[in-house]
């Protein structure tokens, strides 16, 4: 069994013609809080997607924990999408008994407890909640598991800041500390100070994967700074861009 | 894991056709009262009322589940949804054959309410079905001609196969369609229509007259080799088109 808990070797992933991976290399031990940085566009739902088998590479090599990506990977893998994925009419428990039918670490007393714990009632049809309460009802999902890997994309855009705050503390205080979680974002300002590792991507590439101490102690900066600058749009002459 | 992948399936079926299909049974048996009962409940415009909304409800049924099909395999695995059961630890031939078993169990289930329902319509003298008399002597008519039983369950399983034909076309021009980046149900539609001229052409020549004949030689002589033959001819290409569907969705899934 291998070291990292993701590997990825000459990733390459393409829409058409349009590369949205070109190349990428990565490795990603266990038990890490990992940032996946970049702007809109920069390829990171793509990665995770991939990690998922939600996508197929155009070419390259991809394992989760030493394995392929197939039924076993999809065990140990935790995702939480950016979008809904569930149908409207089942009821939040029908979704707890569904995982813990397919997923051995699902810990549905937890589920309910986090439920509580947000103000959210299990037997409520997901048809009948606001955007707000399916976005807690999918985190508990994605959280009650007990997973080698946490894939969240973009788990505090288009919230307000407090929201973000009790996102990112719903995930640090229940994910699996043995395992390892993957957020994606460009609000790095907010994930900075609960991360251990960043990727930086940009236009499908990695530019910078190291740990926040290496780039804080090399840079003499903060993540959210190093990537405002890497990442700095450049204005035209002409004052488009 | 295609126990589990089933259980949720027939859930969201029941869901969808529970209404359906008690509408339609209830509407056969206010129908039975209206049409033949001894006293007139209601006015001729309000029994023709009845009758024509009964046709609607089962007109509407077979559409719905038309649109059943297409839609838990498009929107289950094809869309929003299938970010849930691709994450889910199975193997995508488990998807496909839960969404396959139920959407051939759902067309059942409609063809046997289309069959029941006009038969609660009927005058049956209700005593007179509760009479034990009347099942051993039809129990006992049956047993006289064992062969009719056999040629009813051929009969069942050609029109298995013929469901999970046209299933497994649908499943397949739906994961065409999917391998495309733009007008996706546009380019499904087409593979559905281009499916259907290759079966026709399949049949027309593969299977002819000269092939099936030494066929229908090597099993019997009579009616059960033809109808055996004719589950073969259809199951055949529905596997290989279950396959292809398969494969696309563990190669070319592709759910931007």
């Amino acid at each position: 069994m291998s070291d990292y808990l993701i590997e990825c070797r000459g990733l390459y992933k393409s829409y058409g013609l349009r590369p949205a991976l070109s190349g990428v290399d990565l490795e990603v031990g266990p038990g890490r809080i990992v940032g996946l940085l970049g702007p809109n566009g920069s390829g990171k739902t793509t990665l995770i997607k991939l990690l998922c088998g939600l996508l197929q590479p155009t070419r390259g090599e991809l394992a989760v924990d030493g394995s392929a990506i197939g039924p076993y990977t999809k065990s140990v893998v935790s995702y939480l999408p950016d979008r809904m994925y569930f149908a409207d009419w089942m009821k939040a428990s029908d979704l707890f008994d569904l995982f813990r039918d397919f997923y051995s670490d699902f810990q549905y007393e937890k589920a309910i407890d986090m439920c509580r714990s947000l103000g959210v009632d299990p037997g409520d049809r997901l048809k009948s909640m606001s955007k707000g309460t399916k976005e807690k009802v999918q985190l508990v999902l994605v959280m009650a598991r007990n997973a080698r890997l946490y894939l969240l994309d973009e788990p505090i855009a288009g919230v307000d800041p407090a929201a973000r705050d009790f996102i990112l503390r719903t995930i640090l205080t229940n994910y699996n500390e043995e395992g390892t979680v993957l957020i994606s974002t460009h609000l790095i300002s907010d994930v900075e100070k609960v991360l251990d590792e960043a990727i930086f991507l940009k236009e499908g590439k990695i530019m910078l994967h190291a740990t926040v101490d290496d780039i804080r102690e090399r840079e003499g900066k903060s993540v959210d700074a190093l990537f405002r600058e890497i990442f700095r749009a450049m204005p035209m002459e002409g004052g488009g861009f | 894991m295609l126990l589990k992948l089933l259980k949720y399936d027939f859930r969201a079926m029941w869901k969808q056709f529970s209404l359906i299909w008690g509408a339609a049974l209830v509407l056969a048996l206010i129908n039975r009262f209206t049409l033949y009962g001894r006293i007139h409940l209601v006015g001729e415009n309000a029994s023709n009322m009845i009758v024509l909304t009964f046709g609607s409800v089962l007109a509407a049924m077979f559409v719905i589940a038309i649109m059943f099909v297409v839609r838990r395999f498009s929107k289950g695995l094809l869309g929003d949804e299938g970010y849930l059961m691709h994450t889910l630890p199975v193997h995508p031939w488990q998807l496909v054959l839960s969404k396959l078993i139920c959407g051939v169990v759902a067309w059942v289930g409609c063809g046997v309410v289309a069959v029941l329902s006009p038969a609660f319509m009927l005058p049956w003298n209700l005593p007179d079905l509760l009479q034990i008399s009347l099942w051993s002597d039809i129990f006992r008519g049956i047993m006289k001609h064992p062969d009719m039983l056999i040629l009813m369950a051929e009969f069942c399983l050609v029109i298995l196969s013929v469901i999970v034909l046209l299933i497994a076309v649908i499943y397949l021009a739906l994961s065409i369609g999917h391998m495309v980046s733009r007008h996706r149900n546009l380019v499904g539609v087409a593979a559905f229509i281009g499916l259907y001229i290759l079966l026709v052409n399949l049949y027309d020549r593969v299977f002819s007259y000269k092939v099936v004949r030494p066929l229908l030689d090597m099993t019997t002589a009579n009616a059960y080799g033809s109808m055996l033959t004719a589950v073969a001819a259809m199951l055949i290409p529905a596997a290989a088109f279950l396959a292809v569907t398969c494969w696309i969705l563990e190669h070319k899934l592709n759910l931007e």
